[in-house]
């Protein structure tokens, strides 16, 4: 026995003797021996469990643990990435497209309808072929990202065969405006209804789809969260008791080995909570911020859109009621006043401003607003003078206001589409860890107790 | 690519007080005060074309100085900005190219050039809190499909490239690109040497639309641009000098800068200027904040100093570029004189049905576009 052993023999056992002992027997007592003390009759020990047996139940017991903890803390983890990168790289970037596609219709529309009003003009024409070959490649960029998803297939099938139709209804006006301005105008109102009606909902489908596939994959990144946390601290509570009861035995301060097995258990508990709650808080951010933001946009410029075209439409027939619908819409964006001044503190683009995060996003949704008002001011003029000339400054006020839309809706969609990335980050080769760091902690704690044991031999 | 202005024919606007920006004024929140008192404590440096903006001469303060003594920012403007493709090798590549700053805080590239640099990660976001009147930038440009909403940079003057013509020398008006290249089969008559807007023109003229370049399209008009080239009456590529070739009469007939001419229309206004009935190019340098530059806020207040329609209007009645600033043709009327007649210069403030015959060139491969620079500068012989 060494001088350490000796100065550390644990107390309770055969204290008198041990000092003295060979070295085979020490921790083994045998309970009909009691201890001479100085001729008074010694008190029977209770009889116990040898000591090396017992750290070897506690070795089994907490390298189990630990292992447990790294399958299903790994398991947990890969679940959790897995999930948010899905959500990063599919549901999300759906969502922020099918949006797209919304404004991109609204706009073709809206220039349908101006380059119906003023055909001298060639670039509502070109404004109307872009916005529809924009909308075409957002479809087949939605096709190719919503992989195995009945609905949501579904649902852009009929958004195709909506388009189609749509963009059929939109040549039939233009050629017909070469003969009848009646049927014409005829043809266009269906494109619009088919705009509003089929389409609107098939692409309320689609977002209602992968809203459920978000929200699934919300849910699959949580499964297992509570048993793998559940597990770390039981995992932890029994090393640190251990530790506490080696202690108590042998009066060494900490056993090296269990003390580095209980650091790393701590720090991949720590870490797997930490990087959890870090991509939820993100994940959390990028939905009610970003999305949500993205969405009163998105909302904002199809609102727009519809503004405008029934302005034009109302332009070209003289159809008072069109006027007021456009009134009314535009009511919706900036408030009561028939200039989109803000005399209320109502309307979308109020709200814009109201719920910008930073002084940027701020300044961006006031020029919209602004925009806006210049836009209202070009109506009241078209209405007042009707000339193509006031028509196609109005379409460039519009243009105005829309771009800086597009602008908000772009910081929106990076501020979306970046927390998903956080969110993804935060997770990133957890699942590695979340394995590696409790194998190391049940070496380490096998290797502490062994050593212990050895010192029994 | 602004004009070598004339300085016995700079004049400087004598214009009454800043009318009302609207809104635009004054918006950008609570936060402004802080980013201010950053501004005030750095140093701008601004890089850009010569002549292209007004001077202090005649004891009448220039921008620069207005703008130095109205924010008390130390700013260094600098008019030695070498061209797209020398910026390009010299100043941006050796810097930004290998992730350093490159020392400005303001450059003023041509669109294209604009455009390639954000792609490539070389610049930074404009601080739009900073620049309210960002709500006076004209709508045409706030849709460039490669920075929606003018988050990247903001244009600071804007030229047309026609066909500039003494009609005595070609025997009378001329309507057309049609006319110009019939011209150029006999007479002496200069092509721009920049390829977007010769390549731009010549692709007008076959009636293909240079905003959305086809590379076979566009090919097609090199070759036209090298087959014209090669007659012995051609009378060269050229940048600004088109204007010394047009006055003394070496050439009938160029391809030019609408600000050029309006210039030069001072000294010869027999000369005229035409906007085809195919249409024109319109191109436009822009302001960006080079990648690094470690004083955003004062190259924002100078951004948002020269969106003033005030303090634009008076670039404009110097530089005669189109102003992309909305408020500057109103600024220019209430002035009067002189500047009440720039306000009703066509060229300046070209009309609606002018306008929708003008044309960006876009829309080509990267990768195209630098084998069309290549062939271009090969034909050019620049």
């Amino acid at each position: 026995m060494s001088a350490e052993q000796a100065a550390t023999a644990a107390p309770g056992s055969t204290t008198a003797t041990a000092a003295t002992a060979p070295a085979a027997s020490a921790g083994r007592v045998d309970p009909s021996v009691g201890s001479d003390r100085g001729g008074l009759s010694a008190r029977p020990l209770a009889p116990r469990r040898a000591t090396p047996e017992v750290l070897r139940q506690w070795s089994v017991v907490v390298a189990a643990l630990c292992i447990a903890f790294g399958v299903v803390g790994s398991v947990v983890a890969g679940n959790t990435q897995r999930a948010t990168e899905r959500i990063r790289d599919n549901t999300g970037p759906v969502l922020v497209t099918t949006q797209s596609v919304l404004a991109s219709l609204a706009e073709a529309d809206a220039a349908a309808v101006a380059a119906q009003v003023n055909p001298a003009d060639p670039r509502p024409r070109r404004a109307y072929l872009d916005a529809i070959a924009r909308t075409n490649e957002q479809l087949e960029d939605v096709s190719a990202l919503i992989g195995d998803d009945p609905p949501a297939h579904a649902a852009l099938k009929d958004i195709n065969v909506a388009v189609t139709g749509y963009t059929g209804l939109v040549e039939s006006a233009r050629t017909a405006q070469l003969f009848d301005d009646a049927t014409a105008q005829g043809f266009l109102a269906q494109a619009g209804d088919r705009l509003s009606g089929d389409l609107a909902r098939a692409a309320g489908r689609l977002e209602d789809a992968t809203l459920a596939r978000l929200e699934a994959d919300d849910v699959g990144a949580l499964g297992g969260r509570a048993i793998a946390i559940a597990l770390g601290i039981v995992a932890l509570t029994v090393l640190l008791v251990v530790q506490l009861r080696l202690t108590g035995r042998v009066r060494r301060l900490v056993n090296p080995g269990l003390a580095v097995a209980t650091v790393l258990t701590l720090v991949a508990l720590v870490w797997q909570v930490a990087a959890i709650s870090s991509a939820r808080s993100s994940f959390t951010q990028a939905r009610d911020d970003g999305f949500q933001s993205l969405l009163v946009t998105s909302q904002v410029q199809s609102t727009g859109f519809g503004a405008l075209r029934d302005e034009l439409v109302a332009q070209r027939s003289g159809d008072l009621g069109l006027r007021a619908a456009a009134d009314a819409t535009a009511e919706q964006l900036a408030g009561g006043s028939s200039t989109g001044t803000v005399s209320s503190n109502d309307g979308l683009l109020v709200e814009l401003v109201a719920t910008a995060d930073s002084a940027r996003e701020r300044a961006t949704a006031v020029e919209t607003l602004e925009r806006w008002r210049r836009y209202r001011i070009g109506v009241q003029q078209v209405r007042a003078l009707g000339n193509d000339q006031t028509v196609s400054a109005l379409v460039s006020a519009f243009n105005g206001f829309t771009f800086s839309v597009e602008a908000v809706l772009g910081d929106n969609r990076d501020q979306f589409l970046l927390g998903l990335e956080d969110a993804t980050g935060a997770v990133q080769r957890l699942a590695l860890w979340a394995l590696i760091l409790p194998l190391l902690a049940a070496a380490a704690a096998l290797g502490g107790l062994q050593v212990r044991i050895n010192e029994y031999r | 690519m602004p004009a070598t202005t004339v300085i016995s024919r700079r004049r400087l606007l004598q214009l009454g007080a800043v009318t009302s920006a609207g809104l635009a004024t004054g918006c950008a929140g609570g936060t402004s005060g802080d980013l201010d008192e950053r501004a005030e404590g750095q140093r701008l440096q601004v890089l850009n074309w010569s002549d292209y903006i007004d001077p202090t001469e005649d004891a009448t303060s220039g921008t620069v100085d207005r703008f130095v003594g109205a924010t008390g920012i130390d700013a260094t403007y600098d008019d030695t900005y070498p061209g797209n493709f020398e910026a390009l090798a010299d100043l941006f590549e050796p810097t930004l190219g290998q992730g350093k700053p490159s020392g400005w805080d303001i450059a003023v590239p041509t669109y294209w050039l604009a455009q390639r640099m954000l792609a490539k990660g070389w610049l930074e976001r404009i601080p739009q809190e900073l620049v309210p009147n960002h709500v006076n930038l004209d709508p045409a440009f706030l849709g460039m499909p490669w920075d929606r909403g003018a988050r990247f940079h903001l244009p600071w003057q804007v030229g047309i490239t026609g066909i500039a013509y003494d009609p005595r020398a070609t025997g009378g008006p001329l309507t057309s690109l049609a006319d110009f290249f019939a011209l150029a089969e006999s007479t002496p008559v200069s092509f721009i040497g920049e390829m977007r807007e010769a390549v731009g023109l010549a692709m007008l003229a076959a009636g293909q639309d240079p905003s959305a370049a086809d590379v076979d399209d566009a090919n097609a008009a090199v070759d036209r641009l090298e087959a014209l080239a090669a007659r012995p009456t051609f009378g060269g590529f050229t940048f600004e000098e088109f204007s010394d070739l047009l006055s003394s009469g070496q050439v009938a007939a160029a391809m030019a800068w609408s600000g050029d001419i309006v210039q030069l229309q001072r000294d010869r206004p027999d000369l005229q200027f035409l906007i085809p009935g195919e249409g024109a190019i319109r191109w436009f340098d822009t302001m960006v904040i080079p990648a690094g530059s470690t004083n955003r806020a004062a190259a924002a207040k100078w951004m948002d100093w020269v969106y003033d329609p005030v303090n634009a209007a008076k670039i404009t009645a110097w530089v005669q570029y189109i102003s992309p600033v909305l408020g500057v043709r109103e600024e220019l009327a209430a002035a009067g004189g002189d500047l009440a007649a720039l306000a009703d210069d066509p060229i300046l403030f070209p009309d609606v049905e002018t306008e929708v015959r003008l044309r960006t060139w876009g829309g080509m491969d990267l990768g195209d576009e630098d084998a069309l620079d290549a062939r271009f500068a090969d034909v050019a012989g620049l």
